[in-house]
């Protein structure tokens, strides 16, 4: 067989110009893209899914529901010192004011320390002209200047890695002090109590939104 | 029979000692954060729902959300209002041993017009497994525009025939994707849920049951 | 975080990544997104199709970043796994019998939506590839869309060069043939 002259040091002047028009049209973005980007980092935070038998595997198993035995007085013994640890970290709890959100990295103007534990987390968001961008939401007492992100330095991306006890977490971002926008990436919350969506984020330790 | 009274004790005493220490607790953080009376009447609220059983939590995050959102003092306790009446709900449809998180996105559905039935419907599908994710699901579907009762049906269809969380969240993806290309919300989501239905390795088993107990997706 | 400063090189940004920097992984994910994302929309032909491959091909990579080699370029090591994905989705759809045929639904179903004179020319295009075969849709792709060099291209899809020529030239000259309005300059 006699190989085409296609490389690009032979290739017809024709041929040339059209596939620049190729390009052309090839390269152009569509809507929603940036939106589809973001989805692929939301599904990077989260674990291996279950497999396809529908078992557990992994991370998940220690999730899922397991059947054991315990003697009945180990029960009652366990469950009085998570109780008295409980009651003991309520007491202390009480007089004291609310701890803003832990931030990933920057200054801490509060001065609270990080919080340590938690599953990690990370907010993106894609923000052209915005000056600052925060997150507001159910962890950290919808605050919207407890918890700012940060500019990734490239593009118009803000990304914020947290850690969030397990759970629903509803939230929004926060652009510039004033507007309010869900996560294009996330699932929407469908009730809209103080107009406006927000979005809704599951921390569980399986595969994330 | 000494050491089981002495735990019986223990555990009573170690009980009564967390409640109080959770309402002190809310209280200074409602306070901390809400006018005079719009905290009042808020910790009314959550005190009530507390002595119900149900989650607190979400109660005070509303009223918070409501502050920085910029309600005003009425606004913001018939929004911490109506969501307890939801847990409540929540509660009742879902079954009263359903967790937190269950009650929570329950809520969630029912406060975005999802007939209670619809909640009962999914518990029955999944007996035994959370109902979390495909409750977030059907929120999604409902705030993107598909219709309450396409939403409900997809999503109580898809878990019958076994879609995994995962399969939930990449069907809600596909219908979104479809949404935002200019799909109807409706169709889109009937199209993807079939084509799901078709592809899914439950379909075998589907294939071989009697007809009447194959269901039909809008 | 890191703040603005000098921009990092792909196989830096894969250093930290594999050292657990979250703000590197999603730089990666945000310099190749795109390139991907309109590869597998165009081969495909669906957009729900498209993003399940892209989706599935960063998961691999960053699942398998231990064995990316940094003499490889990490465009080409990327696209050799979405090459499998957009191939393992067709095939899928294959069995399912949908047909990608050449007719204006096909550039429906890819969804296009934005500028009208835009909308109508990657409708144009859309139709124009759906006549290829999956083969010749993936090398045209991989040529004139993405601008690889013919052995990087051997390298990631196991075809060999004369092969890969063939493929390009058939599929290009079909590809004008069934593009109209196109300047035939």
């Amino acid at each position: 067989m006699t190989e085409p002259r296609d490389d690009d040091a032979h290739r017809a002047p024709q041929d040339e110009h059209f596939d620049e028009q190729v390009r052309t049209v090839y390269r152009r973005g569509r809507e929603g893209d940036a939106a589809a980007q973001a989805r692929v980092l939301s599904r990077l935070q989260g674990a291996p899914e279950a497999s396809a038998d529908g078992r557990a595997r992994g991370l998940r198993w220690w999730f899922s529901l397991q059947p054991f035995e315990l003697r009945p007085v180990w029960a009652l013994g366990v469950l009085a010192v998570l109780l008295a640890g409980s009651a003991w970290l309520g007491s202390r709890l009480a007089p004291t004011p609310p701890e803003p959100a832990p931030v990933a990295a920057g200054p801490d103007a509060s001065g609270t320390a990080a919080n340590a534990s938690g599953i990690p987390v990370t907010f993106v968001l894609r923000a052209p002209g915005a000056t600052r961008v925060s997150v507001a939401g159910d962890f950290n007492n919808w605050d919207a200047e407890a918890t700012p992100m940060s500019h990734s330095g490239t593009g118009d991306l803000w990304i914020l890695n947290m850690r969030l006890p397990r759970g629903v977490h509803r939230y929004s971002f926060v652009l510039d002090g004033t507007e309010w926008r869900p996560d294009p990436s996330a699932p929407l919350a469908a009730d809209e109590t103080f107009g406006g969506h927000n979005s809704v984020i599951v921390v569980n330790g399986a595969k994330g939104l | 029979m000494r050491r089981w009274s002495t735990a019986v004790v223990a555990l009573f005493l170690a009980a009564s000692t967390a409640w109080a220490g959770d309402e002190a607790s809310d209280e200074a953080r409602i306070h901390a954060r809400l006018s005079g009376e719009a905290a009042r009447q808020v910790s009314a609220v959550v005190r009530e729902a507390r002595a119900m059983g149900l989650p607190t939590d979400p109660l005070i995050a509303r009223a918070f959300e409501g502050a920085s959102r910029g309600a005003d003092d009425a606004g913001l306790v018939a929004g911490v209002r109506r969501q307890a009446s939801a847990l409540a709900a929540a509660r009742t449809s879902l079954g009263v041993a359903s967790p937190s998180d269950e009650i929570v996105a329950g809520a969630s559905a029912l406060l975005a017009g999802v007939p209670a039935d619809s909640l009962s419907r999914l518990r029955a599908v999944r007996p035994g497994g959370s109902l979390v994710i495909p409750l977030v699901v059907l929120c999604d579907l409902v705030a993107r525009g598909v219709p309450v009762n396409v939403a409900s049906v997809a999503v109580v269809t898809a878990a019958r025939a076994g879609a995994t969380d995962g399969a939930l969240l990449r069907i809600r993806e596909r219908i979104h994707t479809r949404i935002e290309n200019g799909g109807a919300p409706a169709t889109s989501t009937g199209e993807v849920v079939r084509q799901w239905l078709h592809e899914s390795p439950a379909k075998t088993k589907r294939d071989a049951a009697p007809p009447a107990e194959r269901k039909k997706v809008p | 975080m890191e703040g603005a400063g000098a921009v990092r090189t792909d196989a830096e940004c894969v250093a930290l990544a594999r050292a657990g920097r979250e703000s590197a992984r999603a730089e990666l994910v945000a310099r190749h997104h795109a390139n991907c994302l309109r590869f597998a929309r165009h081969l495909l032909g669906d957009d729900a199709d498209a993003e399940d491959a892209v989706q599935e091909t960063f998961i691999r990579a960053f699942a398998g970043l231990a064995r990316y080699q940094e003499r490889d370029s990490f465009r080409a090591w990327l696209f050799q796994i979405l090459v499998h994905r957009c191939r393992s989705a067709a095939a899928r759809r294959a069995r399912h019998r949908e047909r990608f045929v050449n007719d204006e639904h096909a550039a429906d179903r890819a969804g296009v939506r934005g500028n009208e004179a835009h909308v109508d020319a990657q409708r144009r295009l859309a139709s124009a590839l759906a006549g290829l075969d999956l083969e010749h849709r993936e090398a045209f792709l991989l040529k004139v869309g993405e601008e690889m060099e013919y052995e990087e291209m051997a390298r990631l899809t196991g075809v060999g060069v004369p092969a890969l020529k063939m493929r390009v030239k058939r599929a290009r000259d079909h590809v004008r043939a069934h593009w109209p309005g196109v300047r035939h300059d």
